[in-house]
């Protein structure tokens, strides 16, 4: 292993990337293997596609921090988040590799925000709630919020399917049906989703909390009050 | 001045200055908790007046419904804006405040004998805000209280006998939502039901007045209090002003109900952590905990939602209705109290009413399963059973608990009288032990 | 005085509130000036009341309301005729009976629609009712889908699922349980999962319920490709769509 580290290390000291199989070297193939066919800490990368391997990368859910964590159904971007020279050095790497997947997806965040907004809530929210809160989908999975999401990311979500996600491919989803999602994702984000009415509102739960906070507060005022007015007397 | 001569002139047709001085000298107990009630009240009198404004501004079409109300939800039309925030705010404040003044009546055993009816007025009235709210936060037909409508629709079809009767009455049609869903809610939410809720509570109102209010002082032939002017009247004003002041900050600082979030419904959408609001979350919690099987009766099938959505909260509705002649029987008190008592008195109420909180509280939280688990890190079908066993074990043990330490504080105080002193004199007996003193008298 | 300021708060408060509804300011500033009005007001009355509270407790005596110990009629109004009250409480109950009659006539149409628009032959298509090639989903892939020309009734949406394994297959939307959308799909683990109450179902195993609250499988919809290429249905749904009700005898 420090066979393969000295060189990271080393580039790292003086500044210059290392070489795409180095870093795979270093930093994936202890659970992918050393000619991406997986192990048993880790799945098979052939054919995955860029897409899912710029996901994972980018949003630095890999390289695992702590490998022998059921990584797949993390959502937490507890990764080590590489520096994207790195990154795009392992994707050059890989290409060959996971070829036959979904591609890297190019995306701009579209100006149609109805039908990304109309995309959204028939392709998403079930999974990743109104406004990209995140929820649950099942077990004790989590579909991740998206507020910190870059719109390459989503597009690599939307292509690759990565982990339990499902995979909306170029004939279901056209390039400016992506584009429009994206960009309704930015949208969200800004806190304008809807048709542009901006909203803070946490949903029902916390609704009814703050009403009971409300009735607390009046019964502390008329406590005080009936206190104060009758000496403490608890007759 | 204007007053003085308003009321002459009433007097001189009615004779009312005399039941205005009888009104006005009438001697109201005073406690900081009877004040529950009247926040209930106020709630309710902020829902109708701004109900009533928004009729003008909502279309009852199911069309056109969820579009007036993103009007309503739009911060440029801020007057718009704040009532309907009011509105709902009231509606989610006004089920709690009934809920806290319904566990002080429980609790003190307000609801004895000669006083069960006016429990049970209450009670329904608790139902009918319960539905009142539930009919208006479906009106604007949006993606969120569509879902819970649907659910509703299934759980009317799923009543033996008469199921599809039920639903089609609910929707006025023979699938769901049919063309005149949000019209039939409207009916509902603006006409039946506050005019039952207010009819009821003219009959809670003038039977607290008629039999009078209890009251925790100990002299069961008089009512000790307050006189009604000035006294309770600036306080109750108070308490209004409060009140209003308190939803007015609610309006202000916290959007509720976000429909342009939710999108207008459509039966084939659905979003992920759809709860309805805070009352009817026992239910959804109920209906995610409920069991699976599908029972046949001569090949006719009984939907499992129909136990925890229909027979749940009947039964414990009609338990709640009957608790005065339950509690009555049970203990063997079958006399007139026109005075409250520590709820320690009764332990087996305390027992019965924290068994009862509890099993709400769980199902509350139970409808929020499956965020509790991811956040929590546990596998949701565990989580599930985890709440089921609770569901039964827990209040058998926090009633058992709650009644126990409930008969430990009664019998440390004798009835009607004063608690122990602080200071307990103990003397040395020739056994090598100790006994009390015998406190001193005065 | 305390409650002249109080009050003067609380008219500055109802000023400010009908000013910002005259400007156009946004809700937070006329729903603060609401909020200044009637603390104000609050203020005023606890500071009036307190400051016109004599000390000490009145009473005024309880009267029991009853029993009376009376008879229901006073003699005055006793009947001197016999009048067959048997025969008028008959005459009520059944005039209640009756009564049932125009409340079991509010349900126009007491049935349950069981059309769900599926049938042999019928195209699927998206919501804007396009029609779905036979390549449209990537493995792992979802859509909803609807039969051609039927895509507003309730019971139709179903979803085309294609698995890891690249087969196609079709269910109903509708859960089991309540009616919500079946929408949420784990492609790894091959689950439908109803977002509503947590229902899940396997994919490769007809769409079992194998968790959650509902009592039946989803039913499937079966396949097949036309001659441009597009998907089929090849008949209805296999099994009843939605919740079931005591008239759905199997």
């Amino acid at each position: 292993m420090l066979i393969f580290a000295l060189p990271v290390l080393l580039a790292a000291v003086l500044g210059a990337t290392p070489s795409g199989a180095e870093l795979y070297a270093q930093k994936c193939a202890s659970c992918h293997g050393a000619q991406q066919w997986g192990s048993p800490d880790g799945p098979s990368l052939r054919r995955v596609g860029l897409a899912d391997v710029d996901f994972y990368l980018s949003t630095g859910r890999m390289p695992a921090a702590v490998p022998w964590i059921e990584v797949e159904h993390r959502d937490e971007r507890a990764g080590q988040q590489l520096p994207l020279a790195q990154i795009r050095a392992l994707e050059a790497y890989l290409a060959p590799v996971v070829a036959g997947g979904p591609a890297l997806p190019q995306v701009v965040a579209g100006r149609n925000a109805d039908r990304g907004r109309e995309l959204y809530a028939v392709n998403c929210q079930q999974c990743h709630g109104v406004g990209g809160t995140g929820g649950s989908i099942g077990r004790a999975d989590w579909a991740p919020a998206l507020h910190a999401a870059t719109i390459d990311e989503v597009a690599d979500a939307v292509r690759a399917g990565p982990g339990e996600m499902p995979r909306f491919g170029e004939q279901q989803f056209s390039q400016s049906e992506l584009d429009d999602l994206a960009g309704y994702v930015l949208l969200m984000q800004s806190g304008q989703p809807g048709s542009g009415i901006p909203s803070s509102s946490t949903g029902p739960v916390p609704e009814g909390a703050l009403g009971y906070l409300a009735i607390v507060v009046l019964i502390a005022f008329v406590f005080g009050f009936w206190r104060r007015e009758s000496g403490g007397r608890s007759g | 001045m204007i007053v003085r001569r308003t009321a002459a002139w009433l007097d001189e047709r009615f004779g009312s200055n005399a039941l205005l001085h009888a009104a006005l000298k009438k001697i109201y107990p005073d406690h900081w908790s009877f004040y529950l009630g009247e926040f209930a009240l106020y709630f309710f009198m902020v829902l109708v007046a701004t109900g009533v404004w928004l009729t003008f501004a909502f279309d009852a079409s199911s069309e056109n419904a969820y579009v007036s109300v993103l009007a309503l939800a739009d911060r440029h039309h801020p007057i718009g804006y704040v009532i309907r925030q009011i509105h709902h705010w009231a509606a989610v404040c006004f089920v709690a405040a009934i809920l806290v003044h319904m566990g002080r009546i429980f609790f003190t055993g307000a609801f004895r004998r000669p006083r069960e009816l006016n429990w049970m007025v209450g009670l329904c009235m608790l139902a009918l805000a319960s539905f009142t709210g539930f009919t208006g936060y479906s009106l604007p037909n949006d993606g969120l209280s569509g879902t819970g409508l649907r659910i509703a629709y299934s759980v009317a079809l799923s009543i033996p006998l008469i199921g599809r009767w039920a639903a089609n009455v609910f929707v006025g049609g023979d699938d769901f939502p049919g063309a005149q869903l949000t019209t039939h809610l409207y009916t509902l939410h603006v006409y039946f039901l506050p005019v039952a809720i207010g009819a009821l509570l003219g009959l809670h109102l003038f039977l607290v007045i008629y039999q009078k209010h209890t009251q925790f002082v100990p002299d069961p032939e008089h009512v000790v209090g307050r006189r009604f002017w000035p006294d309770y009247a600036l306080r109750t004003l108070a308490a209004l002003g409060a009140t209003l002041a308190v939803l007015a900050l609610l309006a202000t600082f916290f959007e509720i109900n976000p429909v342009a979030d939710y999108g207008p419904y459509r039966t084939w959408i659905v979003m992920n952590g759809a709860v309805p609001d805070w009352y009817a979350a026992f239910l959804e919690g109920a209906l995610r905990l409920g069991p699976s099987t599908e029972l046949r009766i001569a090949g006719h099938p009984i939907p499992p939602v129909f136990w925890p959505g229909l027979v749940l909260p009947t039964v414990t509705f009609l338990f709640l209705l009957l608790w005065p002649i339950i509690e009555a029987r049970l203990t063997g008190d079958r006399a007139a109290h026109d005075v409250l008592e520590p709820p320690s008195r009764v332990p087996l109420r305390v027992g019965v009413g924290a068994a009862l909180i509890f099993d709400g509280l769980l199902l509350t939280i139970a409808a929020g399963d499956d965020q509790t688990a991811a956040t929590l890190h546990v596998r949701l079908d565990t989580l599930v059973w985890a709440y089921r066993i609770l569901l039964f074990a827990g209040p058998l043990l926090v009633g058992v608990l709650a009644a126990r330490i409930a008969a430990e504080m009664r019998a440390r105080v004798p009835a009607g009288g004063a608690p122990p002193p602080d200071v307990v004199m103990l003397v040395r007996n020739d056994r090598g032990g100790y006994d009390e003193e015998e406190p001193q008298a005065g | 005085m305390i409650v002249a300021a109080f009050l003067a708060l609380a008219i500055a408060g109802a000023l400010g509130a009908i000013a910002a509804a005259a400007f156009g300011a946004p809700p937070s500033a006329f729903g603060g000036a609401l909020a200044l009005m009637f603390a104000g007001f609050a203020g005023a009355a606890s500071a009036a009341a307190i400051a016109l509270h004599a000390p000490g407790d009145l009473t005024e005596p309880r009267v029991a309301r009853g029993p009376t110990h009376a008879r229901p009629l006073p003699a005055e109004v006793e009947l001197t005729r016999p009048v067959f009250g048997r025969l008028w409480l008959a005459a009520g109950g059944a005039f209640a009976l009756l009564g049932l009659v125009p409340l079991i006539a509010l349900a126009r149409k007491p049935g349950r629609a069981s059309r769900t628009g599926w049938g042999a032959g019928v195209r699927l298509v998206d919501e804007n009712g396009v029609p779905i090639p036979h390549d449209r989903l990537a493995a792992g892939g979802i859509e909803t889908v609807f039969p051609q020309g039927a895509v507003d009734i309730p019971e139709a949406p179903a979803v085309l699922i294609r698995g890891d394994d690249g087969g196609y297959r079709a269910f109903s939307k509708v859960c089991t349980h309540a009616g919500c959308p079946v929408a949420l799909y784990r492609h790894a683990s091959h689950q439908l999962i109803c977002p509503c109450h947590q229902s899940i179902f396997d994919v490769n195993d007809g769409a079992k319920n194998i968790s959650g609250p509902a009592p039946r499988p989803l039913p499937g919809l079966a396949l097949g490709i036309d001659a441009e290429g597009f998907f089929i249905a090849r008949g209805d749904f296999d099994a009843p769509v939605g919740p079931d009700d005591w008239d759905r005898v199997l």
